[in-house]
């Protein structure tokens, strides 16, 4: 657990590598100061009664790793805010259809800390879904930690104004042979900070970290992931794509790190954008540290307008521009949400 | 008169002059060849007939059933009826195939309209079958690692779908094997009728053996330089384009 009388890091700013692009000092100042606020929101889930508890446990609740955030990851931690703790036993928890549902919401400002425990054998669909009142700021605590043999289907969609903000510090963890997958999506709010790690921490550990997201007029969205494979023969996946629209900005750190001993790893990282506006902006960053041996570890980056042939061959069939240039970045998009729905 | 086309010139953008002065009328229930050789600008024509924005026309006019296609959109030429089936059908990943056909029959329908669901499925796997393809492929991105035949088989199978006016194929042949090339002829054939046209770009007559035209036209430096019946298809599959050569000296 954190000492609590640690003294705070310094606020991120452009020389915290991980805060490089766009406007750190700006952005960081911005959220410290909400903080000083009383916060103010509610987590809410309908989770079985039995399933749930308010305190943490010293034992399984590690915070959060932090990609650069230490300062929001200490102060959050040291809030007297709400502490949701969820452990999931064997069985079959909700449905593609009907997800156990989790839902936080946001009143000026709150920094809740969210646990979630997948006990082995347990298989979990869950929606996270974070909903901001106007002019609001979240910063939000999340774990998941899904032991042996367990599987979990996470959707995170945080909604809300172009006066709101939110940073989210995750960790997902996976022990031998469980499965994760997570899929984020941000709609609405002025900024946004992702940082989610995850850990690969058994042989045979899958893990599929998703994100697809439409940011427009001066929106900001900056994700930061790290892929931390502890365990050798464990395979994970990152996806983060983006539709770009007005003066929207897109910020994308990833990092795979494959630590000394997790041999025959297998990981892929990849940030892809379409650029439907000359005044968007991406800043990618795909890096990889490999201190193994057999490993397969690759990365892709890629931003561009539609492909003008593309959009040729639907305009020639009849389907209007506007339609067509829809219908395309809907496509753009379409690749996450099947890898998040695959069997 | 289906589709009239008067001194058509046309260039890449900022680039050389690639058709010279295309002159060509296809009446209403006719069906006219393109032969030619390479680079000679068929596949040129196509592309400005249905309004590829790298080409820019430079004089002529073009026009379907009256209406002036060079003032149209891509779109709006679709919609005035008028079809390519594209040399190189493009791949267009995360869209099914029947997603696609529904929002091009959508946009020929009325503002707020759409097609009746259990109609237009029936319909796709009956045209499907007639093509002999795979209902699969209903849910399968368009084009996207189809093998060449097949996207052609696709190409055609939007064209039944869309039932155009006029119908331009794009060497529709190439990548099609010998079944799979009197499957989709046939396809072609069935939409054959007194209030339509068709535009036959091929190089090789084994196309018009299944498609047999009223009239074949001979390609070359941007240009129609002859106009025959079918027999033409004949000679040019025996001599070749030899006797272009006497034209250019």
């Amino acid at each position: 657990m954190m000492n609590k009388d640690a003294p705070l890091p310094e606020l991120p700013d452009r020389l915290n590598e991980n805060w490089r692009y766009g406007r750190p000092h700006q952005f960081a100042t911005e959220l410290a100061g909400r903080m000083d606020g009383r916060g103010k929101g509610k987590l809410t889930t309908n989770a079985p009664q039995e399933c749930i508890l308010h305190t943490l446990s010293p034992d399984a609740d590690a915070l959060p790793l932090s990609i650069g955030s230490d300062y929001f990851l200490r102060r959050a931690a040291q809030e007297q805010s709400d502490v949701l703790r969820i452990v999931l036993p064997k069985g079959e928890w909700g449905t593609e259809e009907a997800p156990l549902r989790i839902r936080c919401h946001v009143d000026s400002f709150y920094a809740p800390r969210l646990c979630v425990e997948l006990q082995p054998g347990c298989r979990a669909h869950i929606l996270e879904e974070h909903l901001h009142g106007s002019n609001s700021a979240l910063v939000c605590l999340r774990s998941y930690t899904v032991h042996p043999n367990a599987e979990l289907r996470l959707e995170l969609r945080e909604t809300g104004d172009n006066a709101s903000c939110a940073m989210n510090i995750s960790r997902i963890q996976c022990g031998e042979n469980a499965h994760a997958r997570q899929l984020s999506s941000y709609s609405g709010l002025a900024w946004v900070r992702e940082e989610t790690t995850g850990e690969l921490c058994g042989a045979g550990a899958e893990l599929l970290l998703l994100s697809a997201n439409r940011p427009e007029k001066g929106q900001w969205i900056d994700q930061r992931c790290l892929q931390l494979h502890h365990a050798a023969g464990a395979r994970s996946r990152a996806l983060y794509k983006n539709v770009l629209r007005g003066a929207s900005t897109c910020i994308f750190g990833g990092n795979i790190r494959v630590e000394p001993n997790a041999h025959e790893s297998d990981a892929y990282l990849s940030n892809l954008n379409l650029m439907l506006s000359p005044e968007a902006t991406v800043h990618s960053l795909p890096q990889l540290e490999i201190m193994a041996d057999r490993v397969r570890c690759s990365h892709g980056t890629a931003s561009a307008p539609i492909d003008p042939e593309q959009l040729f061959y639907l305009r020639s069939r009849g389907i209007g521009e506007t339609d067509a240039r829809a219908i395309l970045a809907d496509a753009f998009l379409n690749e996450v949400y099947l890898l998040f729905r695959q069997p | 008169m289906s589709l009239i086309i008067k001194n058509l010139q046309a260039r890449v953008k900022e680039g050389p002059e690639i058709l010279c002065g295309v002159n060509l009328e296809i009446p209403r229930g006719e069906v006219h060849a393109i032969m030619g050789p390479n680079g000679s600008g068929k596949s040129t024509l196509s592309k400005v007939l249905c309004g590829h924005p790298d080409y820019e026309v430079t004089a002529g006019s073009a026009e379907l059933d009256g209406q002036d296609l060079l003032s149209m959109s891509p779109d709006e030429r679709s919609r005035a009826g008028l079809f390519l089936a594209f040399q190189y059908p493009v791949e267009v990943p995360g869209v099914s195939n029947a997603n696609f056909l529904r929002a091009a029959l959508k946009a020929r329908m009325p503002e707020g309209e759409e097609p009746d669901a259990v109609s237009f499925y029936k319909r796709l796997r009956a045209t499907m079958k007639q093509l002999g393809m795979d209902p699969k492929m209903t849910a399968r991105a368009v084009n996207e690692g189809f093998s060449g035949g097949e996207k052609k088989r696709n190409d055609i199978l939007q064209m039944l779908m869309l039932e155009p006016t006029c119908a331009i194929l794009d060497e529709t042949d190439s990548g099609l094997d010998v079944d799979a090339l009197r499957i989709v002829s046939e396809g072609v054939n069935s939409l054959r009728a007194p209030f339509r046209s068709f535009l036959v770009i091929t190089h090789y007559k084994r196309l018009l053996d299944y498609i047999v035209p009223d009239v074949v036209h001979i390609f070359h430096h941007g240009k129609i330089v002859r106009t025959a019946g079918p027999e033409m298809a004949d000679y040019i599959e025996q001599h070749g384009f030899d006797f272009l050569k006497e034209d250019d000296a």
